[in-house]
């Protein structure tokens, strides 16, 4: 009796021992600086939101985040790396939907959620349909009628093969059924600027990017391509109102190898939500004209997974 | 408009700004004369520094790492044969024919005074004619992108010393190379053999390290001699009046030309360093001392790449769109302090703009003081033994070239086109109209691309648009006279 309550003790204590090794390794993570690798170059958009958000790592999570620049093959360079490196947290990649889901999702290229674990949403941009003050059509309804009307004659402005602007342009003209022209640019400015010169007709960007040119009167706002109004363009509908139910998420995140333990990912999505209320990262990521959407790693996963699939989807159906 | 400028120099003649701008002035030059290390991954690596600046000096302080690059980038071009930055590629082709000359001295002395004057020009019509120049910028569409690339291009062969055929088949295979990657409609890869270090193309800097760097110690492995460093005396250190003489119509041109093309977002400091080079030639009393150390070759160049380096400032300024990379970080500085450069910033924030244009003005004159003096150093570098040099050389391009992407697949890309560069030197094929063709072959597809599926597969487009069929009315007569002498003698020099 006594001797099986001793080893009753024995096993518990064990137990205990086990688990208290198993918290005492989540807890020493990180125990040194941690490399966040992005993809894309220096300066844009991601970069930019990359470095507000780490700046204050060291005060959440004990460690700097060290940000490492891998640009290449549209983001498949970095995402590749990542995908390769040790699932032990301190590998990570900063995600974002061009390389980490429509490239896999319809190229078959960089890495998607199959390859890679999701850590945390940081924010999204909605994307914004714009078009010349004196363009013939004033609304997004307007424009279709417009572009029915006058098939193959409307130009449309994206920002390279399968941007946000190319697919969701080839998805707003799947459901409407328009014939346009869709000129591809090689990123979001330079599509802008041939809006600004009236190159194109339509373009489709980030509201971050086309704010300013709204505010002076140069761009005219027809839809918002997002579930609900944008808060800085009360007036202006989203394209779901118009009757076209396309929605995009120019999103942000971490994403870690595929396999790095729970408890890992745990931490660092819960370091990463610290830093994203953290005051001063709040206003820096307003001041780009953005707002903070964390999403926790079970949530981010889903919806990730989702916008996978649809785009897999997508991609089927739109490739020709 | 006086008073504008009046108050932008009382900003940026505030002791700390001046600092802000001599400080990355220096850095800027350091950075121009390593080639690798360029001014976009500088300016991101010095960013959390201006996040407590206030955001004229932030942008004093980055615009001047951006010119600054671009008066240090020539020195390595002279001296080395490396082309640091995308702008001295051209000055390789004569500058560096000048130190084997014996004077190094004239070029670096020519370009850091020929920089000074682009420069300054530059700032002058950044000052007075920004916001038409902006509307310039706006009205080039891919019809008028296209016939520009076509005219840049007609221009290559002027780029080969000698036979007009062999340049342009190296126009041709720099087309070629350029395809290399995702093509610009449908994002599909071609030439990539599945590598994704492959998809976006081959970088040029790491082409034309090879190209030149690379090539030029090799061939001078076979040459037991040691190449001629510099010739006593202090003669040979500044340009001689002959020089002058020769080289201050090319500034101005250069100057012009610089400054008119740097406008356009997306490569027009590059055209316009190689339209420059080949107006020159083609106007020349002596186009047979191209490529042999006419000091017009670097004076021409250098000024355009200077004045473009100030004008690309302009879309920036006006529109709120970043030209290249290096502008592109700026924009990032601009926007951390809450400011969104855009069609409002002149009237939202003069002490910005006219402070950054104030600040221009005094950066290089800072430029001049600092980088006249260096010549007498970097010539004395010279007289290192070959042996020594032909080392730097190498861990010069091989750093650089690993630091463009962080990657081991570029040093690799850089040394196949050091022994290809070195083949081509012993074949007399000109190495220039390749790295031409490389840079321009993408724009000119995606600007084709662009105009014709916009156009609805008319080809008209072209001739339709003023800008673009005038462009291409000069780009059929600069094709004519190679061609002819091509028919001709097939041998023939082009004049």
């Amino acid at each position: 009796m006594k001797l099986a309550s001793t080893c009753g003790i024995a096993a518990v204590s064990a137990l205990a021992a086990v688990l208290c090794w198993g918290t005492a390794s989540a807890q020493e993570f990180p125990s040194k600086p941690i490399t966040l690798i992005i993809p894309s170059g220096a300066g844009g958009s991601h970069d930019m939101t990359a470095r507000a958000v780490t700046s204050v790592a060291n005060e959440y999570l004990g460690q700097p985040i060290i940000i490492q620049l891998k640009p290449g093959g549209g983001g498949a360079i970095g995402s590749d790396q990542v995908a390769k490196a040790a699932p032990d947290g301190y590998t990570i990649l900063f995600g974002g939907p061009n390389w980490s889901t429509t490239l896999p999702a319809v190229e078959g290229r960089s890495k998607g959620p199959n390859d890679l674990d999701p850590i945390c949403r940081i924010n999204y941009s909605p994307v914004m349909v714009a078009a010349k003050p004196d363009a013939p059509y004033k609304t997004f309804k307007e424009m279709i009628t417009w572009a029915k009307a006058n098939p193959g004659k409307l130009v449309f402005g994206n920002a390279g093969p399968w941007s946000q602007a190319d697919l969701t342009w080839k998805q707003i003209s799947k459901i409407t059924g328009i014939e346009s022209r869709n000129v591809p640019h090689d990123g979001g400015g330079p599509s802008t600027l041939a809006l600004l010169g009236g190159h194109v007709d339509v373009a489709i960007n980030p509201t971050t990017t086309f704010i300013s040119y709204i505010q002076s009167g140069k761009l005219r706002p027809l839809a918002v391509l997002d579930d609900e109004r944008d808060p800085s363009f009360p007036d202006v509908p989203t394209a779901k109102e118009e009757g076209v139910d396309v929605v995009y998420y120019l999103w942000r995140g971490m994403l870690a190898p595929k396999g790095t333990p729970r408890p890992v990912i745990e931490k660092l999505a819960d370091a990463c939500k610290k830093m994203t209320e953290d005051k001063t990262v709040q206003a820096m990521i307003k001041s780009f004209g953005d707002r903070i959407q964390y999403l926790g790693p079970d949530e981010f996963g889903k919806v990730w997974r989702a916008e996978f699939e649809l785009h897999k989807e997508l991609g089927t159906s739109l490739k020709k | 408009m006086l008073e504008n400028l009046a108050s932008g120099f009382a900003v940026a003649l505030s002791p700390w700004n001046l600092a802000y701008a001599g400080f990355g002035a220096v850095l800027g030059t350091a950075i121009g004369v390593l080639p690798g290390l360029g001014p976009p991954a500088t300016i991101a690596m010095l960013l959390p520094l201006t996040y407590g600046m206030e955001p004229v000096s932030a942008v004093i302080m980055l615009a001047g790492i951006f010119y600054g690059a671009m008066y240090g980038g020539s020195t390595t071009s002279i001296l080395l044969n490396i082309p640091g930055e995308a702008g001295s590629v051209v000055t390789c082709l004569d500058g560096y024919r000048m130190t084997r000359a014996g004077r190094a001295g004239a070029a670096l002395g020519i370009a850091a005074i020929g920089s000074f004057i682009a420069g300054t020009l530059g700032v002058l019509g950044l000052s007075l004619i920004s916001p038409i120049l902006a509307d310039f910028a706006l009205r080039f569409g891919p019809a008028e992108y296209f016939s520009l690339v076509l005219l840049g291009l007609t221009m290559a062969v002027y780029l080969s010393g000698g036979s007009a055929l062999k340049g342009l088949v190296m126009t041709v295979l720099g087309l070629l190379l350029g395809t290399i990657g995702l093509d610009p409609v449908f994002g599909a890869e071609r030439f990539t053999f599945g590598s994704s270090n492959l998809t976006d193309g081959l970088d040029f800097v790491v082409v034309a390290m090879g190209l030149f760097g690379i090539a030029e110690v090799l061939s001078n492995l076979e040459s037991p001699e040691q190449p001629v460093a510099v010739k006593p005396g202090i003669k040979s250190i500044f340009p001689t009046r002959e020089d002058w003489k020769r080289a201050w119509a090319p500034i101005a041109r250069g100057s012009f030309f610089g400054f008119f093309i740097g406008i356009l977002p997306g490569g027009g400091a590059i055209i316009s360093s190689f339209v420059s080079y080949a107006v020159e030639k083609k106007i020349s009393k002596h186009p047979e001392q191209f490529g042999h150390g006419a000091i017009e070759g670097v004076a021409a160049p250098e000024s355009a790449n200077n004045a473009a380096s100030v004008s690309s400032f302009i879309p920036l300024l006006t529109l709120g769109i970043p030209g290249n990379a290096s502008i592109a970080m700026i924009l990032v500085a601009l926007m951390i302090h809450g400011i969104r450069p855009g069609p409002q910033l002149i009237a939202e924030h003069p002490d910005i703009f006219w402070g950054a244009v104030a600040s221009m003005y005094l950066g290089n004159v800072m430029l001049l003081a600092l980088n006249l003096p260096l010549v007498g150093l970097w010539v004395k570098l010279l007289q290192v033994p070959y042996s020594l040099l032909a080392l730097v050389v190498v861990v010069i391009c091989v750093v650089g070239a690993y630091s463009v992407h962080n990657s081991t697949f570029d040093v690799g890309v850089m040394i196949g086109f050091g022994i290809f560069g070195y083949l081509l030197r012993k074949t007399g094929f000109p190495a220039a109209p390749l790295v031409l063709a490389m840079i321009l072959g993408p724009i000119l597809e995606r600007s084709l691309q662009q105009a014709m599926i916009s156009s609805a597969g008319d080809p008209l487009i072209f001739v339709q648009h003023p800008l673009s069929a005038a462009l291409l009315g000069v780009a059929a007569l600069v094709a004519l006279t190679p061609l002819l002498s091509l028919m001709r003698g097939g041998s023939t020099k082009p004049a």
